[in-house]
């Protein structure tokens, strides 16, 4: 029996393409405010990272698929995808750990 | 506002004879329009009770009205963790029973969460809290939700929501026209459904749609908010009046109810393509 181990799974949720997405133009619309006269189109997403235990990759993955398909994403006007699989940092060390693009831990404090 | 012991002024000249229909309110944590939906139909003469979200008991009831409010905080989407209630299991059982579910603006959006109205909401096209009367073109007057009203007549109803956005694909949105199934739309006063008479952005300018045995109808406006001439109209009182009436119907002609489908003739009874709604398991495609 593979034991189960802990897993930090992203997924990404998207409007459908040719669904509007009103947020997406208003943060168009502001851009292009500032300047940037260049942005043709913006989408916003949502991501949702979950850390789960599964006895591997591919269960963790096939875990966080169901879950979008039933609830964390909606069929009739969205698309999801898995972006990252990977083994979960230490606990102790959760956050940021592992998401190379992620705000240093602690950093700025107000 | 008054809170009178007894029955409220006017009370008697509001209900019809159908005071014997039996409606249900849940109620969701974040629920917040439950009191006033509870409140205009007893105001109208039936029988109201509270259905609690962990509550799976809807026997008694001839229609289920989910109201307005932010069910479990919107979070996610709106509807989208109030779906997996106990409630909206059984909803969902009393609903391929041939019962009667009425979804009010929040509840519209659970229902579509739970497949048992085809469709989604979008956040409205300008992004921002809308609250306010609209006007209503009536596109079928004979479902049981709006067989008090007449085809085309224009009501007069406010609505307050962020998501009423109105959004399904190509094929169901065209099944949803062929078959009846769009029965509200912003209109101006005159009736014409125009870009400016939509308030959100709503695709067609839906307000109101009911699945394919018209037994389930969400709609965005809130009638139980437009039950006193006081409070500005009394236009929503056709809604839940003619619910009410539909409900005594079917009770003194059960086999006739069951068997009858839709209402509407022009549009064939039995099985039909228009995914999700009514027919489908739940968690079924939506």
């Amino acid at each position: 029996m593979p034991v189960a181990e802990e897993w930090r799974v992203v997924a990404e949720v998207w409007l459908r393409r040719g669904v509007l997405d009103p947020q997406g133009q208003a943060v168009r619309g502001a851009l292009r405010a500032l300047g940037y006269e260049g942005v043709r189109d913006v989408r916003v997403g949502k991501l949702v990272e979950l850390r789960l235990c599964a006895p591997g990759r591919d269960a963790a993955e096939g875990q966080v698929r169901a879950m979008c398909s039933r609830l964390l994403a909606n069929p009739v006007l969205e698309d999801f995808r898995v972006a990252a699989v990977e083994p979960a940092e230490d606990a102790s060390d959760a956050g940021s750990a592992g998401s190379p693009a992620g705000p240093s831990a602690g950093g700025e404090a107000g | 506002m008054s809170r009178a012991e007894g029955p409220a002024p006017g009370r008697e000249g509001w209900g019809t004879p159908s005071a014997a229909a039996r409606f249900g309110v849940v109620v969701f944590p974040g629920s917040n329009c439950d009191a006033d939906c509870f409140w205009a139909l007893e105001h109208l003469g039936y029988r109201v009770r509270y259905v609690w979200h962990q509550d799976s008991d809807l026997e008694d009831l001839d229609c289920v009205v989910l109201p307005g409010g932010f069910a479990y905080g919107d979070h996610l989407r709106a509807g989208a963790i109030a779906r997996f209630s106990p409630v909206m299991q059984a909803v969902g059982r009393f609903a391929r029973d041939g019962g009667l579910v009425l979804g009010i603006c929040n509840g519209f959006q659970v229902l579509l969460e739970a497949g048992l109205l085809p469709g989604a909401m979008l956040a409205n096209s300008g992004l921002r809290f809308i609250c306010r009367y609209v006007f209503l073109r009536v596109e079928n007057a004979s479902t049981p939700f709006t067989r008090l009203c007449r085809p085309g007549q224009v009501l007069r109803i406010p609505i307050a929501h962020y998501q009423g956005n109105y959004y399904a694909g190509p094929a169901t949105l065209s099944e949803l026209e062929r078959r009846g199934q769009v029965v509200l739309r912003y209109c101006d006063e005159e009736g014409r459904v125009t870009p400016e008479s939509n308030p959100n952005g709503s695709l067609g300018g839906i307000a109101a749609v009911a699945n394919p045995g018209f037994n389930v109808m969400g709609l965005m406006p809130h009638p139980e908010r437009a039950c006193l001439a006081e409070l500005g109209s009394t236009d929503g009182r056709l809604i839940l009046m003619s619910a009410a009436e539909e409900a005594v119907r079917r009770r003194r002609a059960p086999q006739a109810a069951a068997a009858a489908g839709p209402p509407d003739a022009s549009a064939g009874a039995g099985a039909g393509p228009a995914g999700a709604a009514g027919t489908a398991p739940p968690g079924a495609g939506r």
